[in-house]
């Protein structure tokens, strides 16, 4: 796993819908692998590369640009933005983060605890009690610097730490695009069709809207661990440092069950760890693309990780691995499938 | 006047209640030709040689900060904490930390969709886990039961002058403090016996200011902390951010002191606010002001918005403004 190249992936910002900066970085790395180079109206990258050998089977591996975010709903009196999330992020999760909003440093802040009644305590968390404070103290100051439907992004964080673990604002799914990107560097048994996609949480919109010629798709994406004391093994859906997890079936997708059991076989024969999840969840840019074109034979790999959708996704490397090998593994068992 | 380096380096340090030697040793450096003493986690630092016919200032700001302390490593690696002073439990979930002197970072867990309970309670420390990235046997080797926990975002300019930073309680008051030292170190000061407290554990028990106030003996006491600044969903009876300090009124504290404040602060033209504490004051000032006989006591605050975040933000102008009043009280 290249980790510089997943760090400067992970620190760059691109929510849905505004994916330019990450599909930026992405062309100029791949062009010299890449035999041919389209960008679609929705800002999907797609990337065909041929191989030396002659086959007729036709691979995409997919992963999508898009992170979380959010976006600037209002300006508030005292200066501050109103804002809304722009993908699934759970409010319980933002309060206290730093932030950036076109460019400028921010934080997310709320009534201080102190002042609170014990009912507004206990009451859940909402993004409408929130604000970005970017040192503004009227709305007319803020609106010099930012414009309504700004994008906020978590701040860049990138880092390593315990053993052997990355924690991160972005891994979701830049970890897919470092995969991708590192793939095709190398010699590979048949065409594939790289795509970097966009809009993935917001429903899968890139992926729907992608055109990519293909018999078989790899969706290479993040999945929930939620493997820490405390919640009972069934529910823990995978955990980290037990490699690559191969679905089965999500809240989006059922995934093709031939396919399915040659990711099985193909890591058990090349001794790469795996693991499926012990909860139907969660759902990823499958969903859209076994419905495409008549339908894409499509299986997800994926790593586990922790704390998904909040400023500090956390996986590790180990897994990494894991995925980008069984990846690899993958294209050549459906290469030689026919 | 930019100060923003000296914040940026007393919001960078340590210092969780009962661990504040660091901060101590960051703001003796501040003061070489003055004589400094360090003991209980408190910094004393007086301006001049005590003399006995001369009333004694304390100016006092607390370096304490909150954060959490190790009490468990867990099975699968993860710590468990107890709380030191009041955090702010909404913004625990996916937050950074930092673990130890060696300051290994960690995350807090925060359960993910599938786990949600709808009639879920809000947070207690009990259900705070730290996922450092280790297993047992690694954070048995890293971590020890009593390491000190860290919320830590670093020290950012905003807008204007506004900076957001970890510890600003009250990290923004002693750098007020520092600032004013220093003016009076530079002016002339005859009148009183000038002595600095940057006092230990404020969050938890205001020890560091019951010894501080009980050896310095003062006639008079500044309190200088941090209180609410108005922002969405904060009352009326907030500071304004760029305001000025605000200059406190309580049953607590003496009013002829504070009244005194405000005229030094009109005569000088320094922009202040009034806060109005009804009975205490929540600040060191409610156990200064009943040390040794009695001290008079008034308190001047720096309206900070969103406190015992990770994430606080102040104005600077609102603490050069605080500093210039401290020393012109210390002069006239």
């Amino acid at each position: 796993m290249n980790i510089k190249l997943l760090e400067d992936l992970c620190n760059l910002y691109g929510g849905s819908g505004d994916e330019r900066a990450v599909r930026d970085f992405i062309y100029e790395k791949i062009k010299p692998y890449a035999d041919e180079i389209s960008i679609d109206n929705l800002g999907n990258l797609v990337v065909l590369k041929k191989s030396k050998q002659k086959s007729s089977v036709k691979i995409a591996l997919t992963a999508h640009m898009d992170e979380v975010s959010f976006i600037v709903t209002s300006f508030r009196h005292d200066g501050t933005l109103k804002f809304a999330p722009v993908g699934g992020v759970n409010a319980d999760s933002v309060l206290g983060r730093r932030v950036v909003v076109n460019g400028h440093s921010g934080v997310i802040g709320a009534k201080a605890i102190h002042n609170m009644t014990e009912a507004e305590q206990k009451a859940p968390a909402k993004f409408d009690d929130f604000s970005i404070d970017i040192g503004c103290l009227k709305p007319v100051d803020a609106e010099k610097i930012v414009s309504l439907g700004d994008r906020v992004y978590f701040e860049k964080n990138f880092i390593s730490f315990g053993n052997n673990m990355i924690a991160s604002k972005a891994i979701d799914d830049r970890f897919g695009c470092a995969v991708l990107m590192s793939l095709m560097e190398k010699d590979l048994p048949c065409d594939v069709t790289f795509a970097f996609l966009t809009q993935e949480e917001i429903g899968c919109r890139g992926a729907k809207a992608a055109v990519l010629d293909a018999d078989f798709a790899i969706v290479v994406e993040t999945t929930t661990a939620a493997d820490f004391d405390g919640v009972d093994d069934d529910k823990k859906c995978t955990k980290i440092g037990n490699g690559a997890v191969i679905s089965y079936m999500d809240r989006g997708t059922i995934y093709d069950k031939n396919l399915f059991e040659i990711c099985k076989k193909t890591a058990d024969e090349n001794n790469i760890k795996w693991q499926t999840k012990t909860i139907i969840a969660g759902g990823n840019d499958a969903s859209a693309l076994a419905l495409k074109d008549g339908g894409i034979r499509t299986c997800a790999i994926s790593i586990p990780c922790r704390y998904l959708h909040t400023a500090n996704c956390v996986s590790s490397i180990s897994d990494m691995e894991a995925v980008e090998n069984l990846t690899q593994k993958m294209i050549l068992a459906i290469a030689n499938l026919k | 006047m930019d100060f923003f380096n000296l914040l940026e380096k007393l919001t960078e340090a340590d210092g969780v209640s009962g661990d504040e030697n660091a901060v101590c040793e960051i703001i003796a450096a501040e003061f070489p030709d003055c004589k400094t003493t360090i003991n209980n986690g408190n910094l004393v630092v007086n301006l001049n040689e005590i003399n006995p016919q001369k009333k004694t200032v304390l100016i006092d700001a607390h370096i304490d900060r909150i954060g959490f302390i190790v009490t468990q490593i867990t099975e699968n690696g993860f710590l468990r904490v107890g709380n030191i002073g009041k955090t702010d439990m909404r913004i625990l979930p996916a937050s950074r930390v930092f673990v130890g002197k060696k300051r290994l970072p960690g995350i807090i867990c925060t359960k993910p969709p599938h786990l949600f309970d709808k009639d879920a309670k809000p947070l207690e420390i009990s259900d705070i886990l730290i996922d450092i990235g280790m297993d047992k046997a690694s954070s048995e080797r890293e971590i020890s039961v009593g390491d000190r926990v860290l919320l830590h975002e670093k020290c950012t300019r905003l807008a204007d002058d506004i900076v957001a930073a970890s510890a600003l309680d009250n990290r923004a008051g002693a750098a007020a403090v520092i600032l004013a030292g220093k003016n009076i170190l530079a002016g002339n000061f005859d009148k009183y016996n000038v002595v600095l407290l940057f006092s230990s554990c404020e969050e938890v028990t205001e020890r560091g200011a019951i010894i501080g106030a009980f050896n310095i003996n003062p006639d008079i006491a500044l309190v200088v902390d941090v209180t609410f600044a108005k922002t969405h969903g904060e009352n009326e009876l907030c500071g304004r951010t760029r305001g000025g300090v605000m200059v406190g009124f309580s049953a607590s504290l003496d009013a002829d002191l504070s009244r005194e404040i405000m005229t030094v602060a009109k005569k000088e033209k320094i922009p202040i606010q009034v806060e109005v504490m009804p009975q205490k004051t929540g600040t060191n000032a409610d156990v200064i002001t009943i040390s040794r006989g009695g001290v008079r006591a008034s308190t001047l605050s720096i309206p900070i918005k969103f406190m015992h975040t990770q994430s606080e933000t102040v104005s600077l102008f609102d603490i050069e403004k605080t500093a210039l009043l401290i020393t012109k009280f210390c002069e006239e």
